[in-house]
């Protein structure tokens, strides 16, 4: 046993770190688009972050960085396709300085729509 | 833009045209039906499996319909100040508190406490900062595999073989056990069979965790009436209270800020926090409800457990493996692991053991499969049947809310998964268990021990987090200028 562990060990953490090592995609950029939300109407979207494929986590963090530096008034769209981070981010919202808007479904998931409030947190 | 809009924040709606899975999702209650059926029909005894089977599909149904998960109730506490499955969790500790005590009192109580020891914050610390690597808990990650997520089914993998590796590992690592464990283990006079002193793992359990002692607190309390033992010393005062407490510490450090900040009425004292307690129990319909239906049906798994083994005549699910035949799985008690509750983890490892003792190893020699739990095939593991239908249950959920999603991680995520997974491995086996066996279902029972595993595993998680920020912060500042707002 204790030399198949050895034998596993090494390659399995030099390759966790090569992949780890690997730069993050910025799941977010500016964009310049109108969605009409029910309740909402026409809204002008100024950022777009895509999540998909990612854990609730990295989600939700990120989310909250990219929320932090968005100036007020800018709304920004979340597209991710984990549940759990679906029904997080609105929760997390007020405590950002943030409104939620809508949250749509879409054919990959979800898009959450939030507004940057004047009022910081 | 498809796009059916909710002004309810984390409502979800259903994707324009696309039908619901009703079809597919009762495809998957039939086939379970239909294992039910068929081996019932075949030998009556199968009902004791079944039994296993059916809470674990009702624990999948809840689990995904809540988003239960330990994981996220620690990270979205600390990571971005939600606590809304936190307050879930607590909601859940306290109903299946209450109906352990029933089962308990009445005589009808399958459990037993873990040993008090500092292993438990050890084995909560490693298991909560997996958790946190991977995304989800143990039964968390259940669940996600019945979703379709395949960085849930690694997790699951991950940690299964880990288990497997952590129990048998000796060589080199039997110099690294204290002699006390040594000297204590060899004089445990155990079968020469089992050799208790090699390996780490079966030094740790007999030279270690055999000498502590195990109790529950209506035990501590001297209650001899055993109603007053269970619902007094075990549900009251080792559930109630503490979770009351932490709710209390969650709305102070969590909720209270922005629930009075949103207020349009006056401040009136008490009356004005109270009801911003209920707010924050309420915030999350489908937390608050899954928690509730979940501690409820934690609690008749037992009673159903025990009345079945009275009913057949059995202490453990080994004496009904032997008396159909099949003896191979078998420890050398001719028991098999079987708790009588929910509990993740140790039937994963013994799934796990299966395949590696198909490809040749031999894992009878220690303590934990070779003494107790066994290594039965998972078609004969009645637990392992319990996780199954827990990610069919969470299949057949999501299948229906138009939630199953067959997810492939990216690299990164994958490389996560497995590596949170075997800290998960190793915390569980240090730890006696997951966020299930060493906690939800020992804190829930009136042991202490619970808490302790509680209090690692939250630190585990804080850890996580903090290592998880400050990984995902560095990667931002590498791309900083890519978001030009």
């Amino acid at each position: 046993m204790s030399s198949v562990l050895n034998g596993l060990f090494k390659p399995l953490v030099e390759g966790a770190w090569i992949a780890l090592r690997r730069r993050w995609p910025h799941p977010g950029h500016a964009v310049s688009k109108t969605v009409n939300l029910r309740g909402a109407g026409a809204v002008e979207v100024d950022v777009e972050c895509d999540f998909t494929g990612d854990t609730c986590l990295r989600t939700n963090l990120l989310t909250k960085m990219i929320l932090d530096h968005c100036p007020p008034g800018s709304v920004t769209e979340i597209a991710t396709d984990n549940i759990a981070s679906v029904e997080t981010i609105p929760f997390m919202l007020p405590g950002h300085g943030c409104a939620h808007l809508a949250t749509i479904r879409t054919e990959t998931g979800w898009s959450i729509y939030v507004r940057k409030e004047n009022t910081r947190k | 833009m498809n796009q059916v809009g909710c002004e309810i924040p984390g409502a979800i709606g259903d994707v324009p045209g696309r039908p619901r899975n009703t079809a597919a999702a009762l495809l998957v209650l039939g086939a379970f039906l239909a294992i039910s059926l068929a081996t019932y029909a075949a030998d009556h005894r199968f009902i004791y499996f079944s039994a296993y089977l059916w809470f674990g599909f009702i624990y999948g149904m809840c689990l995904q319909y809540g988003r239960f998960c330990m994981a996220s109730a620690i990270r979205d506490l600390f990571a971005v100040g939600v606590p809304r499955m936190a307050v879930g969790i607590m909601i859940a500790v306290v109903l299946f508190s209450i109906v352990s005590a029933l089962v308990t009192a009445t005589g009808h109580s399958e459990f037993h406490p873990s040993p008090i020891g500092m292993y438990s914050v050890v084995g909560g610390l490693l298991f909560g900062i997996g958790m946190v690597f991977t995304g989800g808990c143990a039964s968390g990650s259940l669940y996600k595999t019945g979703e379709g997520s395949v960085a849930a089914l690694l997790v699951v993998l991950s940690l299964s073989f880990t288990q497997v590796a952590v129990v048998d590992a000796g060589g080199w690592l039997n110099h690294l056990v204290p002699a006390a464990w040594t000297a204590s283990a060899a004089a445990k006079d155990m079968p020469a069979v089992l050799s208790v002193t090699d390996g780490w793992y079966d030094q740790f359990t007999a030279g270690y965790i055999w000498d502590l002692k195990a109790t529950t607190v209506g035990e501590v309390l001297g209650f001899h009436n055993p109603f007053a033992a269970a619902f007094i010393g075990n549900a009251f005062v080792n559930s109630i209270l503490p979770s009351l407490l932490i709710l209390v510490g969650i709305y102070a450090g969590w909720y209270r800020k922005s629930y009075l900040r949103g207020r349009k009425e006056p401040y009136r004292g008490l009356a004005t926090e109270l009801g911003g307690l209920w707010s924050m129990v309420t915030a999350s319909h489908r937390t608050a409800v899954a928690g509730l239906i979940l501690g409820v049906a934690a609690g008749l798994h037992m009673w159903v457990s025990q009345h079945l083994q009275q009913r057949l005549g059995i202490d453990n699910a080994g004496e009904l493996l032997k008396a159909m035949g099949h003896r191979a799985g078998l420890s050398i008690q001719d028991t098999v692991f079987d708790p009588g509750y929910f509990y993740i983890t140790t039937q994963e490892a013994q799934g796990a053991a299966w395949v590696l003792e198909r490809l040749g190893m031999n894992l009878r020699h220690n303590l934990f499969f070779g003494l107790d739990n066994g290594v039965p095939s998972p078609l004969l593991n009645p637990v392992l049947w319990m996780s199954f239908a827990l990610v069919g249950g969470s299949a057949m959920m999501a299948l229906l809310n138009n939630e199953f999603k067959l997810k492939f991680p990216p690299r990164e995520v994958a490389v996560w998964a497995i590596v949170g997974g075997m800290l998960m491995g190793l915390g569980a086996r240090i730890g006696l268990g997951c966020n299930i066996g060493a906690f939800f279902a020992t804190v829930t029972n009136g042991d202490p021990s619970g808490w302790i595993f509680g209090l690692g595993m939250t630190a585990g998680g804080f850890i996580g987090v903090k290592f998880f920020n400050w990984w995902i912060e560095r990667q931002m500042a590498r791309e900083a200028g890519a978001l030009d707002l």
